[in-house]
């Protein structure tokens, strides 16, 4: 199951330009675990509201943290973008699998980083489903795989989405709403 | 690999033939779709699955964090000495703390009348902000005079040690219609009776010039009982009593009105559109107005029709459908009168 991650979706990419974004994204794997930490103390300390649970403001924590570090080099924010959504995928389908072995009473499988329950028990299934069926569309489309990519794991808007992948907003907008209703399709069947 | 480019170039030619369609007004859909496909029935099938699945709701129109689960085992070892502190010498905090609209709620014991309450704080962010902390308690007040049956009712409200503000209210076991409809379209027989106890808690509010302005099915827990109560007046302010300054748009862009989204004057007749939004939402599963980002929102909101109930769900009752679409009219004058006379629509003859 884990094989799911290294299927072409995460991997291929406009602006991840083959080489070295595997290690990119290694490298970012850490500081986005750290804020995805954060957040979830800050909803326990209830102290904020919703506005720093977005996804956007997790990435962009990232970034600010991460902009200055030697180890990492992008070539631009928006690259910087692009790559933080495919760790945050990651990240959380690692999340799910881990849920659904311990749930099926499997060894447990080493986490990459630790051991934090990340994804809810509830939400890890519809959140494997939903990364499957982002592989299938990346094989008839990965453009749509993409944005999706970029917009629901990396919390991004249609404006960043656009500069990441190197298109235009009207395509990314289109291509949303078609990958929206083939994932609704998908997913019911 | 012929497999899969023959997928790829089949899914282009329903790609593109799906954005024209798409595109057009709803009532226009259909004739489109019937004319793009033909005598193709296997297209024409695959285009009509796609728009239905295009107008239903969608796990990607969450936020992905929204699958995070917030534990304490989560949340690291640093853990907030929120458990068992005292609040007002009075309430002893049970869990843990939920984020919410414009504050944070907990669990927590009355230990005065030894009662499970919910207390809702002021967010800290917001403490210094002095217009906010007054909304906070013309909230309290405003919902304090109120005695509904769907209106979450208020027992108090103090300063924690820590200059937090608190009102305290009763905790209800139940889940919001939020909930409900995650898990697809209501029965409408709960529909109706959700949507009437709503109106008959909004008319005893704006009867005393409360408006909500924040109706919205997050905002309405039913309680394992079956009775509805309308949460979270922390938009709500007196009619007349003009706190909200200029621009200031609260609530949630899905269910603001046209005249919300433009930051203009509003008054009862807004909580009546947000209404029908979420009936819209209740009997289809689907929000009426919708855009990829707030701003086309607002212009769906503003501009567009919703699509027909009745092409989303055949056995909603004409009548009903009418008093949603009366609830969703552009214009605030052409929605129903009141909450109350809606209520009386919805109880029927």
């Amino acid at each position: 199951m884990a094989d799911t991650l290294e299927q072409p979706g995460p991997k291929a990419g406009a602006t991840t330009k083959g080489q070295g974004s595997r290690a990119a994204i290694d490298a970012i794997l850490p500081a986005i675990y750290d804020e995805l930490r954060r957040i979830a103390h800050f909803r326990l300390r209830a102290e904020q509201t919703g506005h720093t649970l977005e996804t956007t403001g997790l990435v962009h924590e990232a970034y600010i943290r991460l902009a200055g570090s030697e180890r990492l080099e992008f070539e631009s924010r928006a690259h910087f973008l692009a790559i933080a959504a495919q760790a945050m995928r990651h990240i959380l389908i690692d999340s799910a699998l881990t849920r659904r072995t311990q749930k099926r009473g499997g060894g447990l499988r080493p986490l990459t980083i630790d051991d934090l329950p990340i994804v809810a028990e509830t939400r890890s299934e519809e959140l494997i489903a939903l990364d499957e069926a982002l592989v299938r569309l990346s094989v008839i489309n990965e453009r749509q795989a993409k944005v999706v990519e970029c917009r629901y794991f990396g919390g991004m808007n249609i404006d960043d989405t656009a500069l990441a992948l190197g298109i235009s907003t009207a395509t990314v907008k289109r291509d949303w709403m078609l990958a929206r209703a083939w994932l609704n399709l998908e997913l019911r069947k | 690999m012929s497999e899969a480019s023959d997928a790829s170039r089949d899914w282009e030619r329903l790609s593109e033939a799906l954005a024209l369609i798409i595109e057009l007004p709803s009532s226009e859909q259909e004739d489109k779709l019937a004319s793009i496909a033909g005598s193709d029935g296997v297209m024409r099938a695959e285009l009509e699955a796609l728009l239905r699945a295009h107008h239903a709701a969608s796990a990607l129109d969450a936020p992905v964090l929204d699958v995070l689960s917030i534990s304490r085992e989560s949340a690291g070892a640093t853990l907030p000495a929120w458990s068992d502190e005292v609040i007002g010498a009075r309430y002893r905090v049970l869990a843990d703390a939920v984020g919410g609209g414009h504050g944070v709620v907990v669990k927590a014991l009355d230990e005065r009348l030894d009662r499970v309450v919910a207390l809702k704080f002021l967010s800290s962010h917001l403490l210094e902000n002095a217009v906010a902390r007054e909304r906070f308690k013309v909230e309290a007040r405003a919902i304090a005079s109120l005695d509904h049956p769907n209106v979450c009712a208020i027992y108090d409200m103090g300063d924690a040690s820590d200059d937090r503000f608190f009102i305290s209210m009763p905790y209800y076991h139940g889940e919001t219609i939020a909930a409900k409809i995650a898990r697809g379209p209501l029965a409408i027989d709960d529909a109706v009776s959700y949507a009437l106890q709503t109106a008959r808690g909004m008319a005893a509010a704006h009867a005393r010039g409360i408006i909500h302005r924040d109706i919205k099915p997050a905002n309405l827990i039913v309680t394992t009982d079956g009775v509805v109560k309308i949460l979270d007046f922390g938009v709500a302010k007196l009619s007349g009593n003009a706190m909200t300054a200029p621009g200031f748009t609260p609530g949630t862009i899905s269910y603001m009105s046209p005249e919300q989204t433009r930051a203009e004057t509003t008054y009862t007749s807004t909580d009546i559109w947000s209404l029908g939004v979420v009936m819209y939402e209740m009997l289809t599963g689907a929000k009426p107005f919708r855009g990829a980002e707030a701003r086309e929102v607002a212009e769906a909101i503003c501009a567009e029709e919703p699509r027909a109930i009745s092409e989303l769900r055949a056995d909603v009752p004409g009548a009903l459908e009418r008093l949603v679409m009366d609830a969703l009219a552009k214009m605030p004058e052409k929605r129903p009168v009141s909450a109350k006379r809606l209520a009386e629509s919805l109880e029927g003859p």
